[in-house]
């Protein structure tokens, strides 16, 4: 499966397409009666989708392997600075629609609550349990074996390395022993608390803490690879977004579930619906997996100076009962997201979304199966003597002349003599200008010929042909 | 002709004002934060390049076209090899890319228009601008040996019409030419007394009937404008456009290629004294821009405080936004709740115009449609009309049809 297969395991970040730049074609008047209308745009510029294999089977928890996909969510969050995020929680058309509504608010809580840094909003996930949504010993246990840095061991000996040494070495196995409770007093110990062995709230929060930070650090570099892929944080910065990096934002306090920065559409909008006789069959594993695609939560990034009045939001917030999205479903919403005989698939039929709202954003986003966009890549020959500081860039240019990608000229990735950029993905065939702005000089790259971004066959990954060097006989100074 | 590739660019216009284009190096640059008052200028600008037939036109238009090369890393100047080339006619080939990458460079700020220092602003002032009291010019300091002769312009409501070219033959057969003041005036003096002057104010060129093919973004009020009428319905209520008034109910919504008659205009040279002040009476035809601003739930943005160029204006109680709209811009640029529009003023096509493109507009404008460039076989176009027929309770056909025209018509207002 290609990286933006919303069917794929692994989490997706893509820009949008870019539409033709807003402009309002509008009449004058000459004092008549004649007017016109314009609604204030609500432009969806990118996305991330984080998928199901980030939580466990009816789950809020969120698993270890986040700490994958985290790398396309800090690529996103970087290339669009200033664009306010809307998370989405979904769960799969399997259940009851409330339940299923409670099941996707506790996922969009939790990851709202772990990108904001928030414990206590973990503590009342887990101290509430709902619709068999249970963290108990089990998470407790995977942090412990998650998180790394126990200095002794059960018997108090010195561990040989502790930076490497996990927490707890067991089984999962939700049973709170002898194993479980000294990794608890070794953490307490770690991080100041008392050690009785039990994981209380304050020790939770901790804990909830120190996992959340490894969750948010990216990954080291794949040894003997020699590159480190295109994570924008330093190894041991752990990523974070601020509390008005979400549209709901504004004079959001920390513990609050603000309006419009986190909401579940439950069961609503799923991407696949089984035919009938999967769905109502006896193989309730099978059907688990291939119900996969709809369990995700999605982060739409909307263009930099959207503000919404709340009151306009068409979601309920999270915690809130379902009637509002009710309210905005299509006519024939029920039909849409209803099993059929046949298997239906969002990104083919474009009629399993119940919600208005929601498949106007879904239905053009690459996240969720809209028009593709092709990852690519390029490289520039950047001597490693040249004096560029972290204000130059590399920028492309879209056929309107505006800014589609920019880049860092230090973050590229060494290949040889030359430095790789990756860029999220482009509309097929859209052609791109490079410049690299450098001080108050702009270097045009690549002149005469434009860039075209081109579908490798092979990998389904694409490449650029064309480079060029710094100070290169083939670049013009333009300013 | 020839223009140093990168700028920065100086020419005359046909007023005799010298403009510079620069460009911006990235630090100065703040996307977005376009300075809005050169958004209309450039509008105006490509306008006459477009409309006029004077030499410094062509020089305008080759600048324009140097911009634009520089801009886009194109070649389109650089043709311009052999005399007989006609700069504005490759302009007009790039209309809309041209005006695109003009408007988004100065709303990027990538490029700066501005006056040239020395010389006087060409465009009028924004109408909504406090006008002082007209002050008649005190008698001449030497009244026994020269005097002066002055002469304003108002229109048919006592305002003052400011920047209009005049032209003013003096006894002794000099010519003064020049643009009216802000208070619509002019003042020569150092006249020696007695005599009588030739004056034209506004100064148009007198023309017989002519027709005019409408140009993408032209509106009736730019067009009688350009050919030296200040009010519109004496081009569009002539009889030779019942044909096409009776096709376009709204004048203000013309087509490409509409085809408008252009009664002729007359010399309108009167002769007067020395030693007085001379006032004009001109009737105009006012021009506004009114938009009714929407929120998501698309109810009124009730008193929205927004920027529309480099006025700040408040929206209504029922969410209208009406201002005073310049007859040579055709662009304006709206910020509000954050966000800023770039509006192309007078581009929009009736809503049964055969090229779809009057109802797909309105759509866009209403939030429907969210990508105009969707062609017809995307299904962007059928979504864009199910959610605009959802909303409004019709049968959610994804067809444009009869009652999603009537019901688009009425939520967009025109």
């Amino acid at each position: 499966m290609s990286d933006d297969d919303p069917n794929s395991s692994t989490s997706t970040g893509a820009q949008h397409a870019t539409y033709s730049r807003a402009l309002f074609y509008v009449a004058p008047t000459d004092g008549g009666t004649y007017l016109n209308a314009i609604r204030i745009p609500l432009v969806p510029v990118a996305c991330w989708r984080l998928n199901d294999p980030a939580f466990d089977f009816d789950s809020s928890f969120v698993a270890p392997t986040f700490r994958d996909e985290l790398g396309t969510l800090s690529n996103v969050v970087a290339m669009n600075r200033g664009c306010p995020a809307a998370l989405f929680g979904h769960c799969d058309p399997a259940g009851d629609d409330a339940l299923n509504k409670t099941l996707g608010d506790r996922r969009a809580i939790a990851i709202y609550a772990l990108l904001t840094r928030q414990p206590s909003l973990w503590e009342d996930l887990y101290s509430n349990t709902a619709v068999g949504d249970a963290w108990g010993t089990k998470t407790i246990q995977r942090m412990l074996s998650t998180i790394s840095g126990r200095a002794t061991d059960d018997q108090g000996n010195p561990a040989s390395d502790p930076a490497s040494n996990p927490y707890y070495a067991g089984a999962i196995d939700g049973d709170y022993g002898p194993g479980t409770t000294g990794a608890v007093k070794a953490f307490q110990t770690d991080s100041g608390n008392t050690a009785d062995g039990r994981a209380g709230p304050v020790t939770r929060k901790a804990l909830f803490g120190a996992y959340m930070d490894w969750l948010c650090t990216p990954p080291p570099p794949p040894t003997g690879s020699g590159s480190s892929g295109s994570d924008d944080s330093p190894e041991g910065t752990p990523f974070r977004m601020q509390l008005a990096d979400f549209l709901g934002g504004a004079g959001a306090q920390p513990g609050d579930l603000p309006k419009m920065s986190l909401q579940s559409c439950g069961k609503f909008n799923p991407l696949v619906l089984l035919g009938a006789a999967e769905m109502n069959g006896p193989d309730q594993t099978a059907r688990n997996v291939d119900d996969a695609p709809n369990r995700r939560v999605i982060m739409f990034f909307l263009a930099a100076g959207t503000t919404v009045d709340t009151g306009m939001w068409p979601c309920p917030k999270v915690k809130e009962p379902n009637d509002a999205c009710m309210a905005a479903f299509w006519p024939d919403g029920e039909q849409r997201r209803s099993t059929g005989d046949a298997l239906r698939e969002y990104k083919t039929t474009r009629d399993t979304m119940a919600c208005r709202f929601y498949d106007r954003f879904a239905r053009r986003s690459p996240c969720e199966g809209g028009r593709r966009r092709l990852p690519f890549k390029m490289s520039v020959a950047v001597a490693d003597d040249t004096p560029w500081t972290d204000e130059d860039t590399l920028v492309l240019l879209d056929s309107s002349g505006n800014v589609a990608f920019q880049q860092q000229l230090g973050s590229g990735t060494h290949v040889g003599p030359r430095r790789e950029f990756r860029f999220a993905g482009s509309r097929p065939g859209e052609t791109y200008r490079g410049e690299i702005r450098f001080g108050d000089r702009t270097f045009v790259l690549f002149a005469p010929s434009d860039i075209k971004a081109v579908q490798d066959a092979g990998s389904g990954d694409t490449a650029l042909a064309s480079a060029s060097s710094l100070n290169g006989d083939d670049n013009r100074e333009i300013a | 002709m020839r223009f140093f590739p990168g700028g920065p660019w100086r020419f005359e216009d046909r007023f005799g004002v010298q403009w510079l284009i620069t460009r911006t190096s990235p630090s100065d640059q703040k996307p977005g934060a376009s300075s809005s008052r050169n958004f209309s200028f450039v509008q105006g600008l490509v306008y006459n390049a477009f409309n006029s037939t004077g030499a410094t036109d062509d020089v305008m238009a080759t600048v324009l076209l140097a911009v634009y090369d520089a801009l886009t890393h194109r070649q389109l100047a650089r043709e311009l090899t052999r005399p007989t080339d006609d700069p504005r006619r490759i302009l007009r080939n790039f209309d809309t890319e041209l005006r695109q990458t003009l408007v988004h460079a100065l709303a990027d700020d990538r490029i700066r228009i501005e006056r040239a220092p020395q010389r006087p602003w060409p465009f009028p002032d924004r109408p909504s601008d406090p006008v002082p009291d007209f002050v008649p010019p005190p008698p001449s300091s030497a009244p026994d040996t020269t005097t002066f002769i002055a002469i304003r312009l108002v229109n048919q409501n006592g305002d003052p019409v400011s920047n209009r070219p005049y032209r003013i033959v003096l006894p002794d057969g000099s010519v003064n030419d020049g643009l009216l003041d802000s208070l619509g005036s002019a003042r020569i003096s150092d006249v020696s007394p007695g005599g009588l002057c030739r004056i034209s104010c506004p100064f148009a060129q007198p023309h017989s009937n002519l027709s005019h093919q409408v140009l993408p973004g032209e509106h009736i009020s730019g067009i009688a404008y350009a050919y030296g009428f200040e009010d519109y319905t004496v081009v569009w209520n002539d009889p030779n456009n019942a044909d096409l008034a009776s096709l376009r109910t709204n004048p203000h919504e013309l087509v490409p290629n509409d085809a408008i008659y252009i009664p002729p205009l007359a010399d309108g040279t009167v002769t007067r004294p020395t030693g007085a002040v001379h006032t004009f009476v001109i009737q105009q035809s006012p021009l506004e821009l009114r938009v009714k601003l929407l929120g998501l739930d698309m109810t009124a943005l009730a008193n929205a405080a927004c920027i529309l160029d480099d006025a700040d204006l408040s929206a209504d109680g029922d969410g209208i936004l009406s201002s005073p709209f310049s007859k040579i811009a055709q662009a304006s640029f709206l910020q509000v709740t954050g966000l800023g529009l770039a509006l192309q003023v007078g581009r929009l096509a009736p809503i049964d115009d055969d090229s779809d493109a009057g109802w797909k507009a309105r759509l866009y404008n209403l939030g429907f449609l969210w990508d105009c460039t969707a062609s017809d076989d995307d299904d962007e176009m059928v979504i864009a009309l199910q959610d605009f027929q959802a909303q409004y309770q019709l049968q959610t056909t994804g067809q444009f049809d009869d009652a999603t025209k009537a019901q688009l018509a009425q939520a967009y207002g025109c």
